[in-house]
């Protein structure tokens, strides 16, 4: 879907992506990294605004600068705040899908079924300009699928939503990608793409510092130790014989959580085969056991901080 | 289909109510003032001699200096930044150029939206003009419709000119600044220089296609009052074909390049954000 080949981008003396490589096949993927990691120069690059300096751009095979194939079949939500203020939304979206091509009553039913998906009925017919940010994010969002393309492209889509709105927009692109459209979607909010996919890109002063799925990505960390909650009806007992496994580091009690042991482990995967064998063995019963790691807000910090 | 929306689209942002209302009152300046002049020597002690005279008089001098050297110039420079430049500015060219529309196409659709802009204010005041000094027994008589005609082709012309120097910056201001200087300062003072100077001026061939002769029994030295050379008197002789090939040429050649430089320019800056 799309694939970068050792790609970077000078502004001058300024680099903005630095030997960047990577390919996506289809589903939904986060870009993720701070502002000025690089996120938006990655985006244009993407949607053909700009060329690489150096390596190659491909969207569907094709390189995407000023090619009309490509985007015809590629829809893109700008971060950009500013619309045109004196269109209405509909009248936005249906300029943005007549120059996509769709024409006469075929328009103006995608238009009204868009407007609808991003829950801009009401609103529709107001000029643009006295729109609050939220309402220029949702109907940004639904000039980029207005022409049902393969491939999305959303630079920092839930800028300025309710927490309504972010969660009918998640649902809106969890629906988009079901239905077969790849999505790539940058933030530098990590909780706000983690209940929409498990696969990023994490960018960092211009480099990617790492690709995958966020939970392999963390498993990869093994210098870092990888902390695990466990909640148990016999905390005691389990964190003396926790501490005798080898590949746990550290146990710790919660004095405000009696029943819950955290524990740190260098090889995850072997604390996980190890401890079914200890459950039957203690005759413990487990009420939780989750990894407040396996979140991109730690793997992002841990990559970013070294 | 996709031409006519982009069209229709860019002809609704350069006719915007606040450029609009500026348009109309370029478009009344010259024909309210020639009125005043007209009645402020009626009302004179000295009373004019030939009255239909005083009045094509009137309207050559403001068609001349007003219309063709001011409304015709300002508002290509005017609408020539502000089909491309101003959504370069405020970014939302980026709607545009994510199309799957051929950028030849954008430019081109908003080159003729803006050339429609012009030419309609220039005609409308070109109109009025002919209306307020010769009046409607006048009008046949006066030379509005070789104006039109020769208004038309300095749109183009003015406008492919500008439209390539918008096409080479990200800046409104840079063109909009050239621009000015260039339609107040060269194409009035170029044509003035002796020599060969004023073949680099377009002014110069525009008023060979349209003389505007303030004085009827000085017909080759008649634009210098105004600013405006004849046709011949300072070594350079420029033909009427070689003013239609020029003006033609420039509008061709400029409106190509600047095609050819808006398919290939990158108009989106440095990311601010991520």
């Amino acid at each position: 879907m799309i694939e970068l080949q050792r790609v970077s981008r000078w502004y001058g003396q300024v680099i903005a992506l630095n030997d960047v490589s990577f390919s996506l096949q289809g589903g939904i993927t986060a870009l993720l990294g701070p502002n000025g990691a690089g996120k938006s120069s990655l985006l244009k690059l993407v949607t053909g605004q700009i060329r690489p300096t150096t390596g190659q751009v491909q969207v569907l095979g094709k390189q995407p600068f000023a090619n009309q194939w490509v985007y015809a079949r590629m829809g893109y939500c700008p971060e950009l705040e500013t619309t045109y203020d004196d269109l209405t939304g509909r009248e936005f979206v249906n300029l943005m899908a007549r120059l996509a091509g769709i024409r006469g009553a075929e328009c103006t039913r995608r238009v009204a079924e868009v407007i609808e998906k991003v829950g801009m009925n009401q609103a529709a017919d107001r000029k643009m300009g006295g729109y609050s940010k939220g309402m220029r994010q949702r109907i940004k969002v639904a000039q980029a699928i207005v022409h049902q393309p393969q491939v999305l492209i959303l630079d920092e889509p839930f800028n300025g939503l309710d927490p309504v709105a972010r969660r009918d927009m998640a649902q809106l692109l969890l629906e988009l990608a079901g239905a077969g459209c790849g999505i790539l979607i940058s933030s530098h909010i990590l909780y706000e793409v983690e209940h929409l996919t498990h696969n990023i890109l994490l960018l960092h002063k211009g480099r990617l510092l790492a690709q995958g799925d966020i939970y392999t990505i963390r498993a990869l960390i093994d210098k870092h130790p990888h902390s695990i909650v466990l909640e148990t009806d016999k905390p005691r007992t389990a964190a003396q014989k926790l501490i005798e496994m080898e590949s746990v580091l550290s146990v710790a009690l919660n004095r405000q959580r009696p029943f819950e042991i955290k524990l740190e482990t260098h090889s995850p995967e072997r604390f996980y085969a190890d401890l079914p064998d200890l459950v039957l063995q203690q005759g413990l019963q487990i009420q939780s056991l989750y990894s407040p790691d396996n979140n991109l807000e730690a793997v992002f910090n841990y990559l970013v901080q070294g | 289909m996709v031409d006519i929306v982009l069209y229709t689209s860019a002809l609704r942002t350069l006719a915007r109510p606040g450029r609009l209302i500026w348009s109309v009152l370029l478009a009344l300046a010259a024909p309210l003032l020639a009125i005043l002049v007209k009645h402020a020597s009626s009302a004179s002690h000295h009373p004019v001699l030939d009255p239909y005279e005083h009045s094509l008089h009137l309207y050559n001098a403001f068609s001349s200096l007003m219309i063709f050297g001011f409304v015709l110039v300002i508002l290509s420079v005017l609408s020539s930044t502000g089909i491309i430049l101003q959504e370069v500015e405020q970014k939302t060219i980026v709607y545009l150029l994510t199309r799957p529309v051929a950028r030849w196409r954008i430019l081109l659709a908003r080159y003729f939206a803006s050339i429609t802009l012009t030419t309609a204010v220039a005609w409308g005041s070109t109109v009025l003009l002919a209306l307020g000094t010769l009046g409607i027994g006048g009008f046949t008589q006066a030379p509005v419709g070789r104006d039109m005609g020769v208004l038309l082709l300095g749109a183009f012309a003015y406008t492919s000119l500008f439209l390539l120097l918008c096409s080479m910056v990200n800046r409104a201001l840079i063109p909009l600044v050239a621009g000015l200087l260039y339609g107040f300062l060269w194409e009035t003072l170029i044509p003035q220089l002796p020599g060969n100077f004023r073949a680099i001026s377009l002014m110069s061939y525009i008023h060979v296609l349209a003389p505007h002769h303030v004085n009827k029994a000085n017909t080759d030295t008649s634009g210098s009052l105004l600013g405006f050379g004849g046709t011949s008197g300072s070594g350079f002789h420029i033909t009427t074909a070689l003013s239609w090939g020029v003006l033609c040429s420039v509008a061709a050649g400029c409106l190509v390049l600047a095609i050819l430089v808006f398919s290939s320019r990158e108009y989106v800056g440095r990311a601010e954000g991520g």
